[in-house]
């Protein structure tokens, strides 16, 4: 075995390969995931990881799956955020008002950039929630694009804001009301609807698995 | 650097001035534009809060001295340490944190904020009204071509006024918006209930006496003689119903149509 | 008795005022619009301070208090009257008597609500 680093699972001592990621180390010493791990890829945020690290007063988080083992890491898995969701009809929402309605705790918002500072995609998160408390829906959606819904962030708010549900909905009002609509996206539904592609679909539902395997390879070359 | 006029300023909006209460920035951009007043808004600012705190949570000071550190960065490249704001909370809350806040906990808040450079206490916080006072009201005297005459009542709340120390005038014979109406041909009447509080956010609770006190506020002023209520607070705005930003009739007084 | 005494001091380093300067004179309450509604006068509140009497943590006037600082400015002793009622909220927050969702729950339309009176009430009323 190359060189080691000890890490501490919820207290508890164990020596891994240095190298591995978080989820890989937890599987490592014997722990086998059920709940808390999906693409192993870092896009889909079910692998909120939190740790500390010795000598230093920080606490870090970030994805278990694109997050390397370091030698004194003190971490734990929250394999679930509980969060308020509120339902609502976007076509009804469409400015700071509106979406105040749904979510009044943004107004809570201190600036304290907690949640900013424990985004593993890097994402300005409290900008997010001020742009929101101040109509600019636009800037909302952009800044809060690449987020994948792990959640920290709302684990660490002293606001109790759910930053990932707040930012979900105001992409989707983005898109209803303020996004320019796709004229090609209108065409291809109108296709669909008109039975364009009928034959085609049913011709594949009828071919067996073999030849449907097939013809999936020669896409895919 | 960017050049730009005699009058500049940085400029912070706030929230509600990008909501709720457009009116009060598109009018007082246009007020700017006629006088040839520059307001460079902050690339990066935060929620001030609202109403400052006085307790001794700091955590409430956050976002006003981020705003203020964004603010100090931006002075360097505009050249000016003056940093206007409109809306009379967003004023009283930023005033206090510049001019009022305690050393030790600026150095508390600086400690926090690992994420930001540290606040050095440099921006000077000014309201609207003081950036029109300082322009000289003989000076718009000079773009008014109409005594419309109106007889308007300034209602001037809490916000600009309390606490004195950054009060923009004197706390309880307030005069700098009755100059200023005077000034833009308008017969401004003063009234007993205009720096009494409008009951404030207990109106989110629809508190009876929220309603009580607009009730008497606009009877003072009817009771004076008052056609209109002007105030350059939104949520006065919001608990009196009756009332004008006074950068709207600036704006229409300055002949804002003519000039744009 | 000893958790009793405590609110004069409690008040005092939440919010650096010293109650026992004053003297009842009853000027911060003459000045305050908000008196309607309210159990306890501004005055009465500061005496039942200076007694670190419980009864300033069930009463409505904390509450109802717009911090409006017309008493602040008022006080011939100096006292800042609007920062005691902040300490008392916070204390109440604090001590986990205010249930903050029955105060929450009473707001009017959120959509009609300017945002700085959103974000202020919800900075007056929670934690
Ligand atoms: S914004 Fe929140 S939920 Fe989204 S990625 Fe960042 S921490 Fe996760
Ligand atoms: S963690 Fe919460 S309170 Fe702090 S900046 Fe983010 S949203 Fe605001
Ligand atoms: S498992 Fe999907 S992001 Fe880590």
């Amino acid at each position: 075995m190359g060189k080691t680093v000890r890490i501490y699972v919820m207290g508890r001592e164990y020596e891994v390969p240095e190298g591995l990621t978080i989820m890989k180390a937890l599987e490592y010493v014997g722990y086998r995931y059920i709940r808390g791990a999906g693409c192993r890829a870092g896009f889909c945020g079910a692998c909120t990881t939190v740790y500390r690290k010795n000598g230093d007063y920080k606490l870090y988080s970030g994805l278990a799956c694109q997050t390397t083992v370091e030698d004194g890491m003190y971490l734990v898995q929250i394999p679930f955020v509980p969060a308020e969701k509120p339902k609502y009809e976007v076509s009804e929402i469409k400015d700071v008002e509106d979406i105040l309605r749904v979510y009044p705790e943004i107004a809570r918002c201190l600036s304290c950039n907690t949640c900013t500072k424990s985004c593993p995609q890097g994402l300005e998160t409290m900008d997010v929630i001020q742009s929101i408390l101040r109509g600019d829906i636009k800037r909302a959606a952009e800044l809060s694009f690449d987020c994948i819904q792990c959640g920290i962030c709302s684990m660490r708010c002293p606001a109790e804001i759910t930053h990932y549900h707040v930012a979900q909905l105001v992409r989707r009002v983005y898109g209803k009301h303020y996004l320019k609509k796709s004229k090609e996206l209108e065409r291809r539904i109108k296709e669909i609807e008109e039975g364009k592609y009928q034959e085609e679909i049913e011709r594949l539902m009828k071919l067996p698995r073999e030849e449907l395997e097939r013809l999936y390879k020669e896409i895919r070359r | 650097m960017i050049l730009l006029g005699k009058y500049r300023y940085m400029y912070y909006p706030g929230c509600t001035l990008k909501g709720w209460a457009k009116d009060l920035e598109t009018s007082t951009l246009k007020v700017c534009e006629i006088l040839g007043i520059d307001l460079i808004e902050l690339d990066r600012w935060y929620c001030c809060g609202g109403v400052f705190e006085l307790s001794d949570n700091l955590m409430r000071h956050l976002g006003a001295v981020r705003s203020l550190i964004k603010a100090e960065e931006k002075s360097k490249e505009i050249g000016t340490g003056d940093l206007v704001t409109i809306c009379s909370m967003c004023y009283n809350v930023l005033g206090r944190i510049s001019f009022q806040l305690k050393k030790e906990d600026i150095e508390k808040i600086n400690f926090f904020m690992d994420d930001e450079k540290d606040y050095s206490g440099k921006i000077r916080v000014k309201h609207f009204l003081e950036v029109l006072k300082e322009y000289g009201f003989n000076k718009i005297r000079n773009y008014v071509d109409e005594q419309m005459g109106i007889k308007v009542a300034p209602y001037y709340g809490c916000t600009l006024l309390r606490p004195e120390e950054i009060g923009i005038d004197d706390s309880q014979k307030p005069r700098i918006m009755e100059e200023l109406l005077e000034a833009i041909g308008m017969d401004p009447v003063s009234f007993p209930m205009q720096t009494v509080c409008c009951g404030s956010y207990n109106s989110a609770r629809g508190i009876k006496a929220v309603e009580t006190l607009r009730k008497k506020i606009l009877e003072s002023a009817k009771r004076e003689g008052a056609e209109l209520i002007v105030t350059s607070c939104p949520l006065c705005k919001y608990n009196l119903k009756e009332a004008m930003y006074f950068t709207e009739l600036m704006e229409m007084a300055l002949g804002g149509a003519r000039h744009g | 008795m000893n958790s009793v005494k405590e609110i004069a001091k409690e008040v005092k380093l939440i919010s650096g005022q010293n109650v026992f300067a004053c003297y009842q004179c009853g000027r911060c309450s003459s000045a305050c619009p908000m008196t309607e509604e309210m159990d306890l006068l501004p005055n009465q509140i500061i005496r039942l301070v200076q007694m670190s009497d419980d009864a300033v943590l069930s009463s409505v006037t904390p509450w109802i208090c717009a911090s409006c600082l017309d008493c602040t400015i008022r006080c011939p002793r100096g006292i800042d009257v609007a920062k005691v009622m902040e300490a008392i909220r916070q204390l109440s927050i604090r001590r986990g008597i205010e249930k903050r969702e029955e105060l929450v729950r009473n707001f009017k339309e959120m959509d009609e609500l300017p945002q700085i009176l959103l974000v202020s009430a919800f900075r007056k009323y929670t934690g």
